[in-house]
């Protein structure tokens, strides 16, 4: 017998029925976990951030449309999680200079954590969150641009021009952090 | 070539470069623009940074969930929505419903052997039978509280193993909580009602069916029941 899709769940819960929260919490919030995590990069917040998504799909079931895959409906309300998340926490983010990111990237090399993750992922850090988002939603949510522009909520061409800037900014703040580890030994 | 076409050819450059590296599965590039790949250190450069970057974006770990995440949920489900306590009265009931259906086993082990008891009503197989539909509860301020399941239960219980008794009980069964799959179109109750199980009863008659299902508790709490007499074949 074939599976219950995640969109006819959804028409339940859309009628009223909690009950199919459960099922759709079990498929899917592992990889919502993953998105905010690599969004945030703190699995701390990840934990919240995660199960506000799960709630916001109770919360804003009404606006569930049955045009698009019910995972990118999904991503979006985790991208809107975490963004409200970024609003709050910009001051902090903000303070954060290249200069504490080499003693981060060192520390973490003394550890002998792979010096290439390391700097990737300080690197994808130093993007501004919603280029960042691009790049996650595409390399770890397999989306094209026309469903990164549903979750990002603008146009096709618009989520393009951002992932190719994204991917540039990405490589330059990847080979400076390279560059200055390289000075510091 | 001049400078500005130069710069133009390594802008479309990277921009096919980058297509081919974020779509999925790769796309392929303009043989034109290929050729200057080819001829351009930077372009190249640029295309084998783009692909070792996104290798290495593929590598890096994500940590798992914290533990109990699943029950923090149920947890804050709870508070989030007062009518997400339906789910406590689907337990109740599909509780209710369970014990019934084993109850209904013990009653076809003991149809063969009938009691000094059943004597008022006894059933055979020539006996009218009847469909109970046993419809949820739409109303919210209906909803039994997680402190009155297990009375509920034993009401439920205590109806079925009447019946079962009685010789009555011929089969009951909880439907599961997923959507129903629809074949030739849906049918809805205005208030959103669903069927959640139904019993099948042996009674001599309409009126005796009915005085069963006016005793079933699911009528106290907010339920309803569909009364369908088998056609006799």
């Amino acid at each position: 017998m074939p599976e219950t899709t995640d969109e006819d769940l959804m028409r339940a819960v859309r009628e009223g029925d909690v009950a199919p929260l459960g099922v759709l919490f079990e498929r899917h919030h592992a990889r919502v976990h993953a998105l905010c995590y690599r969004l945030t990069r703190r699995a701390d917040v990840a934990d919240d951030l995660a199960q506000e998504t799960m709630l916001r799909v109770l919360r804003y079931a009404s606006s569930y449309r049955r045009d698009s895959a019910f995972t990118t409906w999904l991503y979006r309300l985790a991208y809107n999680v975490c963004h409200d998340h970024w609003r709050k926490a910009r001051r902090d983010e903000l303070t954060t200079d290249l200069s504490e990111v080499q003693d981060v990237v060192t520390a973490e090399s003394n550890d002998r954590i792979d010096e290439r993750h390391a700097l990737l992922e300080e690197a994808m850090q130093r993007l501004a969150p919603e280029r960042r988002a691009v790049l996650v939603l595409s390399r770890y949510n397999d989306l094209e641009y026309d469903d990164i522009a549903r979750v990002l909520e603008c146009t096709p061409a618009a989520a393009r021009v951002r992932a190719h800037r994204a991917l540039n900014e990405l490589r330059e703040i990847y080979r400076e952090l390279e560059r200055r580890q390289h000075n510091v030994r | 070539m001049n400078w500005n076409d130069a710069s133009t050819t390594c802008a479309n450059a990277r921009e096919a470069i980058a297509d081919a590296v974020l779509a999925r599965g790769g796309a392929a590039i303009d043989p034109a623009i290929e050729r200057h790949i080819a001829s351009c250190a930077e372009c190249r450069a640029y295309r084998s940074d783009c692909k070792t970057l996104w290798a290495t974006l593929g590598e890096l770990p994500a940590p798992a969930p914290a533990a109990g995440a699943r029950r923090r949920f149920d947890a804050a489900l709870e508070r989030e929505s007062p009518s997400s306590r339906s789910s406590w009265k689907r337990f109740a009931i599909a509780a209710g419903l369970v014990v019934a259906a084993l109850v209904g086993y013990g009653a076809g082990a003991v149809r063969g052997r009938p009691s000094p008891s059943r004597a008022a009503s006894t059933s055979t197989d020539s006996t009218p039978r009847f469909l109970l539909l046993l419809y949820d509860s739409a109303d919210p301020a209906k909803i039994p509280t997680a402190e009155r399941m297990p009375a509920l239960i034993a009401e439920y219980s205590a109806w079925a193993q009447g019946l079962a008794t009685q010789g009555q009980l011929v089969a009951a069964e909880k439907l599961s909580d997923t959507p129903p799959e629809w074949l030739g179109g849906s049918v809805r109750t205005v208030d959103g009602a669903r069927v959640g199980g139904f019993f099948l009863i042996r009674a001599r008659d309409l009126s005796e069916a009915r005085q069963i299902a006016e005793r079933c508790p699911h009528l106290k709490y907010g339920g309803r029941i569909e009364l369908r007499p088998i056609h006799p074949t």
